[in-house]
Formats: C-alpha cells, structure tokens, sequence
C-alpha cells in the first residue's frame, strides 16, 4: 500500500508478538484453522514463530480435506516442532473455510483471524485483511468455535477423534461462550445475522470479495444483503444486480513516483462487508465468507461452507483509510456482462482414510485409522511396504511387526506428524499420521498423566522408537531459561526412580500447582483441576484416588 | 447491549521470506551471523543515536493513549516535517536516515509548505519499527504490555531536556542524551566486568577496533578490504572482519555470474564468458569497487566475478565456519568443474532460495524470466555492510568518532 489508508502488517506478526510477550506461560497451544495450506510455510513461517527460544506451541493445524491432500503430497522429511495436522470435511459440498489462529500461553490468549490461509497468497501474495484481537469477548466467542467442533456439536462437520481431544485440551480451562460480534455458519446462514444486525445501516453497504459466483451465484448472494444498493469491490469487471461494482486493479510500485510506496499484490482475497451507520458509528466483519451464496446463505449443517466472520466497529478515520486504499486499487467496472469465474474450491479428497495416529511406545506401539466408511478394508503403503487394514466403526488398527516395517527408516524421535500412502486403485493418495499430542482415553494411565504433566510445563515429549523402549526425561525440550521449571524438572527426576506413591505425591502437587497458572479461578480453574484429577486416578491404584481429590482441591483452589 | 470488540483492520504485509529481493542466491543468512556476532542488537537500520531517544520520548507521552502505536507514529512523522522543513533538499547530505522525511519534503513542496492533516499517512515503515528491536535488545524498552520501563523514562527525560533547550534537529544531542545512549551501546567505559553483558562486550571490542580504522565514504566495504589478508592478531573482531571479507568475495563473485545469466538470458554465452574468464586471471576487484564492475556495461564483469570467488576460496572459507555449500558452489564455478553443472547449480541455489517465486528458470540454454522485469533490472551486487555503517553514524552522533 503507498502512503494513507489502513494500516498493513505482516500475517506472522501477531503471532511473534503473542509468543514474545506471554511465550513464558504455559500451557502453550495454538490452533489454526484454514482452508488452503502450504507445508512450506508452515515450516518456514509458523512453526519458527510458534518455538521462539525452545517455547514450543502445541500446534494444531485444521485444513480442509482436500487442500490438506494435496499438500502433503509434498510433505518435508522433518516437518519442525509439536505440529498436528488433521483435515476437515464437510457434509455436502461445503468446504472448511474459516482462517482463525487461536493462541493461548497460561491464562493469555490472543485470536488472529481474517481472510489469509496459511500459504503464500495469505501471507502477502495477495491482497488480505488479517486482524487479531485479545478482547476476551472475541477470544471466548472463537474458543467457543473451536469447543463445539471438538465436541462435535455440529452434524456438518468431520474431524478424527485425536484433533477433538486437541482442541478441547488447547481450551481447557479458557472462558468460552457465544457472542453476537462472531458468527459462523454453524449458527445459521449470514444472511440472516446480517437481517437482524443491520438495522440502523445507513448509506450503501460496502463488500469486499473476490469474485467466485456465477451470474445466478451473485444474485442469490445479493439477495443475502439487505440493502436497496451495495458497493462491490471485487476482482474482476462484472455486474451484479442493484450494485455499484469495482474492479481489482492495482497500480504497480514501479508506477509510483512515491519512494515508500510497496507492491500492492496482484491477487484480491479480502474480504469484508462494512456497514456504515449513523453518526459514524461504522461495523464491519471481517473473515472468511466470500460473496457467493454457499458462503452467505447456507448453514454448515445443511451442506454449506464453514465460514467465520468476526464484527468489530470502524472508526470515521478507519473508514475514510480503507476507502483511500478501495479507492486507489479498484475502478469502476465497465463489464456489460458477468466473467466466466475461476472456482475457488479446490478438488476433493480422494482417500478415504480420514487420519491416522500412532499411540503407544516401543513395542506396544499401534497406528489407529479413522476412516469415512463404516466398515472395509484399506491398504496403506509407505517406499514399497503395504499393510492391510480391517476397518470396524469407522476406526481400523496396525501393531506389531507389521507397523514396523511400514515406519522404517522414519527418525520418529522428532517426528510429531509424518505421511503414509493409502493405495486407491492405482493411485498412492497421502494421508497424515500424526503422533497425538493428547493422548486417546484408553491410553496407558501413566502415560495420558505424563503427557498432561508435560504439557502444563511446557514440555514436548517425543515418541520412543521402538528398539530404544527407556523413556528419559532428557527427551523431552523444555523452555530453557525458566528457573522455576527447572527447579521442578529436578524434582520429578528425583523421583523417578522412587515409588510410584512417591511419584504420584510429587505429580499431585505439582499439577495443583500448574493448574492455578493455567486458568484464571473459577470454572475455567476447575476444569483444569478436574482434567488433573481424572488423569491422576486413572494413574493411581483405585484407594487413591478420594485423596487425590482431596488433595487437588485443597491445593489448587480458589 | 453490550458495545462491540474492536480491532484496527489490517491488510497483510508481504511475507519477508518470500521477499528478500536481493538475496537471490540465500546468502545473506551466513551474512546476518556474523553481522550478530560483530554488532550484536543492532540493525542496518538503526543509523541515528537521537531516534533512541526520541522514540522512548515518544512512547512515553502516548502511554494509555487509545491506539498509541498509531499516536507515535503521527509524532515521528511531525518529526520528519520538521527535519524536511529544516534542512530541505540538503537533507540526505546534512542530517542522513531520518525516517520519513523524502516523503514529508514531497507533501510539502506539493502543498506550498502545508503540513498534511494526519502526518502519520505519509510513510508506513515506522522509525519505531526499525528501531524498536534494538532498543528492546539494549533493555532500552521493556517488551510487550510493560515496554516502558525506567530506563526508557530516562532517555525520554533526556530528550524532553533537550527539547526545551532548543535542541530540536535529529543530528543534533545533548551530552546527556549522548551519554545515556553510549550507555545503552555499552560504550561508557565506566562500566566494567560482569555488568558488561556479552553483548555489550561485543560491541565495546568492535568500536575498539573500527574506531582506530581511518573512515571514508566507501564505508564498510574499504573496512572489510582492509581484513582481506588472514588477520595476524586473531582476536575474534578481526576474524569476523575476515571472515565477512571472504563472505562477500564469494558472495559477490556467485551474485556476478547470477547476473550475467538474467542479463544475457542465454546460458551457452555465460558459458563462453566463464570459460574464458577462468583462463585470463583478471585482477580481483576491490570490494570497494564491485557495485561499478556490476553497473558498468562496458566492462564483462565475469573476469572480475570469478576472481572475486577464486580470492574467497583461496582463504580457505571452510575454515573459517562459513557455509560449506556454498563454497562447494563456488568451487565448481571457478575452479575447472563442468560448467554445465556449475551454472545448473547456480540456478538451483536461486531456486531454493526462492522457492514459491523464483526470478527464472532454464529451458534448455534458454533462460525464462518469470520475475517482474523491474526486480531483474534493480537487482545490483555489491558487498554487505555487516551493520558497520549504521554503527559509524551512531558513534559519530552520540560523539564518539568525528
């Protein structure tokens, strides 16, 4: 952008900013969702952000089916820190679409949302809104988002059971409730909230979308806004009925004669619908939704899209700002008819192993594949093994020698995340394995305990191989320079070779302890409490468990 | 009801690691470590001592302000009108690397001398943002919510002390000021041992060593020709300084022939010209000197590229801990390999260096340029400051050197 108008930053910025002021506090999650995703920028953008100084995020990374297939299929050897990846699929033809980062260090949070994916075009290629906010009525609205898709509220949407235990852990012990300033297509269509919000809206209603609608797709999504005429800003000439339309057309840094003038992209991907009021009281949502009628008019559960749009009011000054910038970017169209327009979902996934995760350690390890069909067979190769996979309940299961020779020669010391090959007819289709950075419910106690002890520090544990079955602690990265961890990292191996009594003892303290940074004092606290406890009683021989209780809540409460 | 979240509205900033524009073949990495280890919590951009300051000035009168990054903006932007008004079209010469001003004069020369309504529109690139991550290094601003800290109070105070002296001009300081900066660098000779962070020691060893150096207006380049020889003292300055010389004769030898391929667009005549470089043994130009080899369209600067290089590998770089790849390249470029697979290579390191928007590629001999023709045509070669320059202006401003 040259000179006035908005105010531009870079995508990661938020997101360094978050982990350099509260990087200290644990525990540390980040949750992205996105509809596009790039493994090189993943590896080269945001995981490099999100483990500045050994504070490594547990990350977990939602896209939607398709895309996410694609791109694995150039997945790196070693993809770097605690990264899950899990695809997403809607019912329908809907596609996963909202573009969210939720972060949370401790008892911090902060949500970047807006219409960048997480690949090059989203991080500048093209031309973006990214904004972020750590009011905690944005923050508990998105955290709501992201627990009901963990919970599986919504009959639209698809994941595997290792990405809902992600993000209600990456929740735990966070405020999270539904707020008018956010909606999705989960809570119906936009078209309807718009309805209800835009009362007082004065003036013409301005969109910002690219152009992604047939000539019938633009009048159903015209119809959605209810306003006698819009100002459409999109990407290419067109006409859309009782709408004043303006097309993409940005000047070139080369053309200026302004010396701190920048590039403007060549690419429209923003999207916004502002709403100008009364006494400049403007709003504005900013998010995901496109101007199409899948994206505007239909609910997620009846087969549309996931779209996320997030409201927040404009300043007089913000406004004229984003008008200087519309204004120096677009013209007025003179198209006479609507373009043929490119369509920007992108084929849909091909397997039909929904992922994988590989549990358990040495020689008890196993791969757990979470499929879409009820029951079958699947056949997953890596280099030139093959293993066949019985599916019952959606859910099939790999041990032994067989999952061996499947996964050799994978450095698994490292590896949160890595990709085997399902065999469709002729065609090898990826699909991610990840190694779960919570562990499933039936999962050994003590190590379902660990893991929360290790999360609560801020610690990444790694996955064993199998010929090498002694857990140390060594292996596990911790933050380096807080004094206080160490201290208490001193204290578990002190008892590492002790009894189990005595390592249950110290872990019960200790989690008290945790617990009470984790979450503010309340419910959020006692979630947290109630998550130790469950995990110590299951590590714990049953008479234990009453004074496990006792102990949590005498320690940790309020 | 309750009122509305609010949030600025932002357009995303193009991601740094898809535009290091210049650093078409990924060397400025190796560069950067040096440069860390040389200057370390300093930037090539943090040129004027008074911005230290000023910006803590800054940040402490729009404390609790709504919006305050957008409030120190306007400040400094008022603050580039005034040096825009100052020193005119003398600017660049009188008072050097004042954020924002090129574009404050232009606003003013268009508007009859009128300063603009909201000052802070006319740049985006922030003095704040330039200068922030050094003076959160040198503990001059806290970080995040807490940023302003007491001895951010103190250079403010200092700046406001000399505010009300009449000492307005960037160039300009007060000795207090002077001296509360030298502080900040650890230049205050007062302070000694352990409360001299590693950091500060670093620095301190470099001022000692480049202050005693004669400057002229090559700047840095003329320094690191100086350390072209393997330095007989070895003190970790001098090695770094030898180091960063064999760096960029290797670099800008690789960066010369980078050249030639977009310049020529066909591979068989960069070639031809290797070949014969290879076997003339040009005199290796001075680094002082290679941003004219690159611009000057009389001369081949091929002769000169591989001399550049052949001078580089000659000094052992492996030795030195400079990346080997990138040595193994040079190697192959300059010393007899096919230079087929030499230039192929080439061409494959500016790949990986660029892998979403790579500037070109090869169709046979053919060369295809995908990159915009202003990227090719802005693209020059010249050796790195090693933050040597900006440190020089900052020791000229808080009195250090003349």
């Amino acid at each position: 952008m040259t000179s006035g108008g908005l105010v531009s930053t870079r995508w990661v910025e938020p997101i360094e900013e978050f982990v350099r002021t509260h990087g200290r506090e644990t525990p540390r999650w980040a949750v992205v969702f996105t509809y596009e995703i790039e493994l090189d920028r993943v590896a080269r953008v945001l995981m490099p952000a999100l483990s500045r100084r050994g504070r490594q995020f547990r990350t977990v990374i939602l896209a939607d089916a398709g895309p996410l297939e694609r791109a694995l299929a150039s997945f790196p050897r070693t993809m770097p820190g605690a990264v899950n990846f899990h695809p997403v699929r809607m019912r329908g033809r809907g596609i996963f679409h909202p573009k969210l980062v939720l972060l949370r260090a401790g008892r911090q949070a902060r949500v970047a949302f807006g219409s960048a994916n997480l690949t090059s075009g989203g991080m500048g290629g093209n031309l973006e809104l990214w904004t972020h906010s750590e009011d905690p009525k944005v923050v508990a609205a998105l955290a709501d988002v992201v627990r009901r898709m963990a919970r599986g509220d919504d009959r639209g949407v698809s994941i595997d059971p290792a990405a809902q235990r992600a993000l209600l852990r990456a929740t735990l012990g966070m405020e999270a409730r539904p707020a008018d300033d956010v909606w999705t297509s989960l809570d119906g269509p936009f078209s309807r909230t718009l309805r209800r919000t835009s009362g007082t809206c004065v003036g013409r209603p301005l969109v910002i979308s690219p152009l992604y609608a047939s000539a019938d797709g633009m009048r159903a999504a015209r119809a959605a806004i209810p306003a006698r005429v819009i100002d459409l800003y999109t990407s290419l000439p067109t006409i859309v009925p009782r709408a004043r339309v303006f097309a993409y057309d940005p000047p070139h840094s080369a053309d200026s004669a302004d010396g701190d003038a920048q590039a403007m992209p060549g690419t429209l991907h923003a999207k916004a619908y502002v709403l100008r009021g009364v006494g400049g009281k403007h709003v504005a949502w900013v998010g995901s939704a496109n101007f199409t009628a899948p994206a505007l008019t239909m609910e997620a559960a009846r087969g549309g899209n996931f779209e996320l749009l997030v409201r927040t009011p404009v300043a007089d000054d913000e406004l004229v700002g984003l008008m200087e910038d519309l204004t120096l970017a677009f013209h007025v169209s003179a198209a006479d008819r609507p373009p043929s327009v490119p369509e920007e979902r992108m084929p849909p996934p091909r397997a039909t192993v929904l992922a994988c995760e590989l549990v358990g350690a040495g020689a008890a390890m196993r791969l757990r594949v979470f499929t879409t069909m009820r029951s079958g067979r699947v056949v997953l190769s890596r280099n030139e093994a093959r293993a066949n996979v019985t599916v019952r309940r959606g859910v099939g299961s790999l041990s032994g020698p067989v999952l061996r020779r499947l996964l050799e020669g994978l450095d698994l010391s490292i590896a949160q995340s890595i990709v085997l090959h399902q065999l469709i007819g002729r065609s090898r289709v990826p699909v991610v394995v990840n190694v779960p950075l919570v562990p499933a419910e039936d999962d050994d106690g003590e190590v379902v305990l660990d893991t929360l002890v290790d999360e609560l520090l801020g610690r990444i544990r790694v996955v064993q191989p199998a010929e090498d079955e002694e857990s140390s602690p060594d292996d596990a990265v911790a933050d380096p320079d807080d004094e206080s961890r160490v201290d208490v990292e001193r204290r578990l191996d002190e008892v590492l070779h002790q009894g189990e009594l005595d390592r249950l003892a110290v872990k019960t303290a200790l989690l008290a302890r945790l617990a009470r940074r984790a979450a503010h004092a309340g419910t959020g606290r006692d979630a947290v409490l109630e998550e130790c406890a469950k995990a110590l009683v299951r590590a714990a021989p049953n008479h234990l468990a009453p004074m496990i209780r006792a102990s949590l809540l005498r320690g940790g409460g309020q | 009801m309750r009122p509305m979240a609010a949030f600025d509205l932002r357009w995303v900033l193009p991601d740094p690691t898809r535009e290091r524009a210049i650093d078409a073949l990924g060397m400025s990495a190796q560069a950067d470590r040096i440069a860390d280890s040389l200057l370390p919590g300093l930037s090539v951009l943090t040129v004027r001592a008074r911005y230290f300051t000023f910006l803590c000035w800054a940040l402490e009168r729009t404390q609790g302000v709504p919006n305050a990054r957008r409030a120190v903006h306007r400040l400094e932007a008022e603050l580039a009108i005034a040096e825009a008004r100052r020193h005119g079209a003398n600017g660049a010469t009188e008072c050097p690397a004042v954020v924002g001003r090129g574009n404050a004069r232009s606003y003013l020369v268009d508007h009859e001398g009128a300063a603009p309504a909201r000052p802070e529109r006319l740049y985006k690139h922030t003095a704040l943002s330039r200068y922030a991550p050094a003076m959160r290094a040198l503990g001059v601003l806290g970080r995040g919510h807490s940023e302003v800290q007491p001895s951010t109070r103190r250079l403010a105070s200092a700046y406001r002390g000399a505010n009300a002296r009449g000492v307005a001009c960037l160039g300009e300081m007060t000795s207090r000021e002077r001296t509360l900066v030298r502080q900040a660098l650890g230049l205050d000779w007062r302070v000694t041992g352990e409360a001299l962070g590693a950091a500060a020691r670093r620095r301190r060893a470099t001022y000692d060593l480049v202050s005693r150096l004669p400057w002229t207006d090559a700047g840095a380049a003329a320094v690191l020709e100086r350390y072209s020889p393997r330095p007989r003292v070895h003190d970790g300055v001098s090695r770094l300084l030898h180091m960063a010389f064999v760096w960029e004769a290797l670099s800008c030898g690789l960066s010369l022939v980078f050249r030639e391929i977009l310049r020529r667009r066909d591979m068989a005549a960069v070639r031809r010209g290797l070949r014969r470089a290879r076997s003339a043994g040009a005199r290796r130009p001075s680094l002082v000197d290679v941003a004219q080899v690159s611009e000057d369209a009389e001369t081949d600067p091929l002769p000169g590229a591989v001399a550049l290089a052949r001078a580089a590998l000659r000094r052992g770089p492996e030795d030195l801990g400079l990346e080997p790849e990138a040595c193994a390249l040079g190697r192959l470029v300059v010393n007899g390999g096919r230079l087929e697979d030499a230039l192929t290579s080439l061409v494959n390191r500016h790949v990986i260096a660029k892998p979403e928007e790579p500037w070109m590629r090869m169709r046979g001999d053919r060369v295809e340029i995908l990159a915009p023709q202003k990227r090719v045509q802005d693209f020059r070669v010249g050796p790195r400051s090693y933050r040597l320059d900006a440190f020089h202006q900052l020791l000229v401003d808080v009195g250090l050197v003349s």
